[in-house]
């Protein structure tokens, strides 16, 4: 085999498009880990002096989670399309890159947005702890954070929803 | 399905009244005392602040005695809530015995601490001496005539060799008593003359003098290890005897708890009374009543002497909030308070929220399995367990919701994930890929569950724009109802008719954004700025398609639960159809699918409640009220009555 024909094996299409659905929900998951795991420290210390908060705390938590999920759902999309589950499509190396193209919005956007997603989320914990009743402020701002993931993964959906073999 | 309405109570009781008005509404615990508005003319009576001190003190001391005793209570009828007992039968005598019955139990408690106190310092000294067991000289240190010796270790980094070979030029003797993996404990004789060169040596190489204590007096560390033992054994049959008593004691468990009750109860008494304000002869009470228990209210203060008038709340009131819900919403209503409570006034989506949280749990978790695994487990949790109030709402609604995922299990095909075509194919080698879905498979069509996903989300968001139009309207506002909200709904209904028809969906949702642009800045004079306004608006349709995107959630959960099922499935069926192949399966399949439902259920649950706030609450509520926390009898540990 020669090294030509290595490059072709590694570079097919299928790899490729297979390459943007991992990388997809790579990016978004990690951003996620960490924009919940920044809120899990400081939610950790307020519980330690409110455990009653907790209930708060878990939501605040929870909402840098999504961008995970939504890496995950465009990561599934385009698995379906290339019929991972089935044994595979052939596409070539231009179907792939486009695949791959698709799911680059909601990988990078899913990654950054859920790290600043935590910070303010983060913030938000800071804020139930000191006042009581302040909790709708704190997830609302950081909602708003998410609407851009949300936005990517619109952009990053819709071309595969789109896209015919 | 609402707030109930409130009505502001003003009574005024002659002062030698006031006692028996507290107790017979505290006995009807409908009424939430507030500070009466005449009280920043009044004072308090210090006789009150020094009785409310004294009875807060005796709760307290109960409350220790009563945690106490349940450690040592081993009989579980006299647990939570299972007993009701009339207060007046309390008050009447139990005070005088049952604190000095707390006097007891408390000095037990001060005795048993103190003594394992002491027995834990006396294992920590034994621990210190029991390298010296051996030893036959006076510790930690001891001079002759012309030597001066002491004991200690140094620690396992100290280069030991290196240390005894400076010390041999110095008139002195090392032995060694002890050793063990983290230090080596010593023995060092020196001559007078030399001794403060030894210890200085010794001491920058990390030595450190024992805290352990032993004269000849004691008969050395042998003696004296000895002695704290016998000490050591002595106290644990005091705090066995101890502890006997203790659990003979818990046999009165209940009597404390109820005493526990009567100075809870008095506690809130006594501070509903400071609410009050005092004049010189009468006493003014306020308070907030739900409309319901109005007549309940009247009836009572009819039979009292005093006067007392209802009155609707004003703009001004801090009303306090209570929902009124049927037996299957009200399971729902923590869902809600643990965001906000709504304000007074305003509109409770209890009903519609419920049924909506059951719909979009059972689809994030779609499995008839778990689904009845988790409608067991609750009732069977809700049978067996003794639980306080909330912790039986929360079970009752994940009941509820447990329905819907059986239902949403069997359309959609999730039974443990596919344990029927696991079994086959891992069992009985047949390849087969049967879908036992009423309708479709989520897995096979995820397409499809977006699609379906995302129809929810619409129904969602239509409902909480068909609120925010019905609180408009209610409120006289059917102008603002219209412009604000039924425009969208317009805008939105022509988008939808687009796929059917694009040219009749066009006209509609461009007379809809029409709309938007005509009405959205009326508030504004100028008539420039009210179009540009208007025009602005039309931006807020990027938030309408995220919150619509955001129900994209529902389809990543059900996906991620059914796939994680589907690996545990394949897993537990892989060693085949063979002895030792069943045993991993039922352990793979009981570890796997408790781990996935674990995690899953946790999703499920946070990001329900998610979408419930954000997108759906995000359109209409109201929050920050307050809740209704009504005058009554302490249930900690008994019910009274």
């Amino acid at each position: 085999m020669s090294a030509g024909d290595i490059f072709n094996e590694i570079f097919s299409g299928y790899n490729i498009a297979a390459f943007g659905a991992v990388f997809t929900a790579l990016m978004a998951c990690i951003g996620s880990a960490k924009g919940v795991g920044i809120v899990g420290e400081a939610a950790s210390g307020v519980l330690a002096e409110d455990p009653s908060k907790f209930g708060n705390c878990l939501l605040l938590q929870a909402l840098p989670g999504s961008q995970g999920i939504y890496g995950f759902v465009a990561a599934f999309f385009i698995f379906t399309k290339i019929r991972l589950f089935q044994g595979g499509v052939q596409l070539d190396i231009g179907q792939g890159a486009y695949l791959l193209a698709c799911g680059l919005p909601i990988a990078f956007v899913g990654f950054f947005s859920a790290i600043s997603q935590g910070k303010v989320a983060a913030a938000g914990v800071e804020l139930i702890a000191r006042r009581d009743g302040q909790v709708v402020k704190a997830i609302t701002s950081s909602a708003l954070v998410e609407t851009y993931a949300i936005l990517a993964l619109l952009v990053s959906l819709l071309p595969i929803i789109m896209f015919n073999i | 399905m609402a707030i109930s309405p409130m009505k502001k109570l003003y009574t005024v009781v002659p002062k030698k009244g006031s006692g028996r008005l507290l107790k017979a509404l505290q006995c009807a615990g409908c009424v939430e005392v507030i500070s009466s508005p005449f009280s920043e003319h009044t004072s308090v009576p210090s006789a009150l602040t020094e009785k409310i001190h004294k009875t807060h003190f005796e709760m307290e001391q109960t409350e220790r005695a009563v945690q106490f005793l349940m450690e040592y209570n081993d009989d579980t009828e006299l647990g939570f809530g299972s007993s009701r007992l009339s207060v007046d039968d309390l008050e009447a005598g139990l005070d005088i015995v049952a604190s000095e019955k707390v006097a007891a139990v408390n000095e037990l408690q001060n005795t048993l601490y103190r003594l394992e106190k002491e027995n834990s310092d006396l294992e920590v000294e034994i621990n210190t001496l029991s390298p010296f067991i051996d030893t036959r000289f006076p510790i930690p240190a001891f001079n002759t005539a012309a030597t001066s010796s002491v004991c200690g270790s140094f620690p396992s980094n100290t280069d030991y060799n290196l240390l005894l070979k400076e010390l041999s030029k110095l008139a002195c003797t090392v032995s060694l008593i002890y050793e063990d993996k983290y230090s080596k404990t010593v023995l060092v004789t020196s001559y007078k003359d030399d001794t403060e060169k030894v210890i200085g040596l010794i001491h920058s190489n990390g030595f450190t003098k024992t805290h352990a204590k032993a004269s000849e007096n004691e008969g050395f560390a042998r003696g004296k290890i000895q002695y704290l033992n016998e000490r050591l054994a002595q106290n644990k049959r005091e705090i066995a005897a101890l502890k006997k008593e203790a659990s003979q004691k818990s046999r009165e468990l209940l009597q404390l708890k109820a005493l526990y009750g009567v100075y809870a109860s008095r506690l809130e008494r006594l501070e509903a009374r400071k609410l009050a304000s005092t004049t010189e002869s009468t006493v003014v009470l306020c308070g907030w009543v739900p409309e319901a228990n109005t007549e309940k209210i009247c009836l009572i203060l009819d039979g009292l002497e005093c006067a007392y008038s209802l009155e609707d709340p004003s703009e001004q009131d801090n009303v306090p909030v209570l929902l009124i819900n049927g037996r299957l919403p009200s399971v729902f209503e923590p869902v809600m308070t643990m965001y906000s409570v709504p304000l007074y006034g305003t509109y409770d989506p209890t009903v519609i929220m419920s049924f909506f949280y059951i719909l979009i749990f059972g689809l994030m978790f779609a499995d008839v399995g778990y689904g009845a695994l988790l409608f067991f487990g609750s009732l069977l949790i809700l049978k067996k367990a003794k639980l306080g109030y909330s912790t039986k709402k929360m079970l009752r609604m994940f009941m509820y919701c447990s329905l819907s995922c059986i239902l949403c299990g069997a359309l959609f095909g999730g039974y443990f994930g596919d344990i029927h075509n696991a079994v086959a194919t891992g069992f009985l080698g047949i390849e087969t890929a049967i879908s036992p879905a009423l309708w479709f498979d989520m897995i096979n069509d995820p397409i499809r569950f977006f699609t379906l996903s995302l129809g929810i989300g619409v129904l969602h968001l239509v409902a909480a724009m068909l609120i925010k139009f019905y609180i408009l309207c209610r409120d006289g506002e059917v102008f603002s109802a219209f412009a604000d909200v039924g425009s969208w709904l317009l805008l939105f209904t022509g988008i939808g008719v687009c796929f059917i028809n694009l040219n009749t969906g066009l006209i509609i949702s461009v007379s809809g954004a029409l709309a938007l642009i005509l009405t959205q800045g009326r508030h504004e004079k100028n008539l420039l700025l009210r179009l540009a306004k208007g025009v602005m608006s039309l931006y807020s349709i990027v938030s309408y398609a995220s919150d619509l995107l955001s129900y994209s959630r529902i389809l990543a959960l059900s996906l991620s639960s059914a796939i994680i099922a589907g690996v545990v499935n394949t897993l537990a069926t892989m060693s085949g159809f063979s002895l030792l192949g069943i045993v991993l399966f039922i352990i793979v399949f009981t570890v796997g699918h408790a781990l996935n439902i674990a995690v899953n259920l946790l999703g499920t649950y946070v990001h329900t409640s998610r979408l419930q706030y954000l997108e759906f609450f995000g359109k209409f509520f109201v929050g920050g009220g307050r809740e209704f926390a009504p005058f009554k009898y302490s249930s900690k540990y008994v019910v009274l009555k």
